[in-house]
């Protein structure tokens, strides 16, 4: 009962200030908007210029980048210099801007398959076609997704539970740190209230925050965004509920060791940023081994995991339960070390 | 009288600082005890101690003649910090009702016993209005109720008049004899001298030790000036220089 007094009071200061609402709702839906335009956003086409006079089959390029023909090589260093080329072909001298990597594969990919469609060209007609059989993809099934899903959508679920993650912690952080410093915390002491069932009272006021920002974030991907997802809602919902509670234990837990708001942000380098590398917005397979180890040890490592199960292969809770229980033994762990920190304002 | 509060050889140490040095204290209901001391003589350590949410080295305390910390006794206390320990996103009044629910009180009882609180402190006008708009004498004022909130049988009040004007601190004055009227024990922090006299009996703390305790007539007739403030000036000095002897 008492825990509920406690999440009750939570939710009228929090629903009272309009600011913090807004940053829990606007926030995510901003940052989720820019990264999928962002990703949407990729280099696709890329611009070549060939110096006049190359021996270079024109038509056939076109068809991989966009070309322009500048008058000498000066002109097509000069233009590569000012970003307006990826690269130019002078004769049989291929050259490419160098610095993007991800770009410089494009152009390399395309040189590779200028040289590849000329010597086709070259060959008899009958070896040609024998050829272009030879080039034929092969039909490849998706055992989980399709064709038709794209990077952001394997992104989705690991930037839901960051958002929710981060967001959680910083305001559940604040909030407990400033019930240090107030003196209110020693107020609350001053009752019966028992030190579990104020950091329970906070679980559950918050509960009901992270429940509106994955109503919110989920609405958003599936009906604006347009995000590929089984829409397995109430465990979706019980993932991030536990994500969430992870990060309220984690983010009241360090506010213990913080004497003002500045401290705490400290933490976000230690505690947030590893979480959000770690979470599955990196491929960690090539990773070194000690990387991988180390994501263990943070709870955003599993409920990622979970929610990408969940979403995009359409996993079940039996599936994920593993993952829910691990997060679970995270939230306690944290949790009892709070009560015994709290030990510090009474004993009992 | 019954006695209140019994503290027997308090000892704490905070840091490398041994704050409370073997403090024993005997307070009975009906009774306005203040602390007197100058800054970082031990006051609010002492106060904290009592209360049971700062844990002692040494030492014993007992609320009507049980062991504290304990859950139940705990809402039998109110409590007002030198910090005025409110939430200023929320209003006056959800401030006291919340409190009072904390202390077990049904939700109409609460409400009506804040409403009455904050016509006591002369806040109702107020009583809607988020309290970050609160100037400090309503925050005061404000904390003062919530110490009051569920009736408690003993108040602790640390330097509860600091930041006040003289009309307000009157009306505190009376709610104070009310309450002691009432059978209820206060204990009080305070640098004021004039309200020091107010007190039926004072402590004198200086290094965590009790260096005076009696009635504020008795205290000033132990020195030549004949006033308390003269006695704390001599503390705070000898405090400072290592001294034992007022």
């Amino acid at each position: 009962m008492k825990s509920l007094i406690i999440a009750g009071r939570l939710i009228r200061q929090i629903s009272g200030d309009k600011r913090t609402v807004g940053l829990m709702i606007v926030a995510p839906i901003l940052i989720i908007t820019i990264i999928y335009y962002m990703l949407a956003s990729g280099v696709s086409t890329i611009n070549l210029d060939i110096v006049e006079g190359s021996a270079v089959d024109h038509e056939l390029l076109e068809g991989m980048a966009a070309v322009r023909v500048v008058p000498d090589e000066e002109e097509a260093v000069a233009r590569l210099e000012a970003g307006l080329s990826d690269g130019y072909i002078y004769n049989d001298k291929y050259v490419v801007e160098g610095s993007n990597p991800g770009v410089s594969n494009l152009v390399r990919k395309v040189y590779a398959e200028y040289a590849m469609q000329e010597k086709l060209a070259a060959l008899p007609p009958q070896a040609a076609g024998a050829a272009e059989e030879l080039r034929a993809p092969l039909p490849v099934e998706a055992y989980y997704g399709g064709d038709d899903y794209e990077q952001f959508d394997f992104l989705a679920p690991s930037m839901m539970g960051l958002i929710i993650c981060f967001l959680i912690f910083i305001l559940s952080g604040i909030s407990f740190l400033r019930e240090r410093i107030s003196g209110t915390l020693e107020r609350l002491m001053v009752s019966s209230l028992r030190r579990g069932q104020l950091v329970v009272g906070y679980f559950l006021g918050f509960g009901v925050f992270a429940v509106l920002q994955t109503v919110v974030i989920q609405a958003f991907m599936i009906y604006v965004l347009q995000v590929h997802t089984y829409a397995n809602f109430f465990l979706i919902l019980l993932i991030n509920l536990t994500i969430a509670g992870t990060s309220l234990a984690l983010g009241t837990l360090l506010s213990a060791f913080a004497r003002n708001d500045f401290q705490l942000f400290q933490f976000i380098p230690l505690v947030i940023i590893p979480q959000a590398l770690f979470c599955g917005l990196i491929d960690m397979r090539e990773t070194p081994a000690v990387f991988q180890y180390l994501s263990q040890l943070f709870p955003l490592t599993y409920g990622a995991e979970a929610l990408r199960d969940v979403m995009l292969r359409g996993m079940g809770l039996g599936d994920v339960l593993p993952a829910l229980l691990i997060m679970l033994g995270f939230m306690l762990f944290f949790i009892a070390l709070n009560v015994r920190a709290l030990r510090k304002y009474r004993n009992i | 009288m019954t006695c209140k509060i019994e503290a027997v050889d308090l000892w704490k140490q905070l840091g490398a600082e041994q704050v409370l040095q073997g403090i024993d204290l005997r307070m009975d209901a009906g009774e306005i005890l203040g602390v007197l001391g100058p800054s970082g003589s031990g006051k609010t350590t002492l106060i904290k101690c009592l209360l049971g949410i700062l844990s002692l080295n040494k030492g014993s305390v007992k609320i009507n003649g049980t062991a504290i910390p304990n859950l139940k006794l705990m809402d039998n206390i109110g409590y007002m910090a030198q910090t005025d320990a409110l939430y200023e996103d929320l209003t006056g009044l959800q401030n006291l009702v919340f409190f009072a629910r904390l202390k077990g009180m049904k939700r109409k009882d609460a409400y009506a016993q804040a409403c009455s609180l904050m016509k006591m402190v002369e806040l109702s006008r107020d009583q809607e209005k988020k309290v970050v708009n609160y100037s400090g004498g309503m925050k005061r004022r404000l904390s003062l109720a919530t110490a009051l909130i569920g009736d408690p049988g003993i108040i602790v009040l640390d330097e509860p008049t600091v930041g006040i004007d003289p009309l307000l601190r009157d009306l505190f004055w009376q709610e104070f004899h009310r309450l002691k009227a009432c059978g209820k024990a206060i204990i009080m922090t305070t640098h004021v001298m004039d309200e020091a006299e107010k007190c039926d009996r004072l402590i004198l703390i200086r290094n965590g030790r009790i260096i005076r305790d009696g009635g504020p007539e008795q205290l000033k007739a132990e020195t030549a000036e004949g006033t308390l403030e003269a006695i704390f000036i001599r503390s705070a000095r000898q405090g400072r220089e290592g001294g034992e002897a007022v």
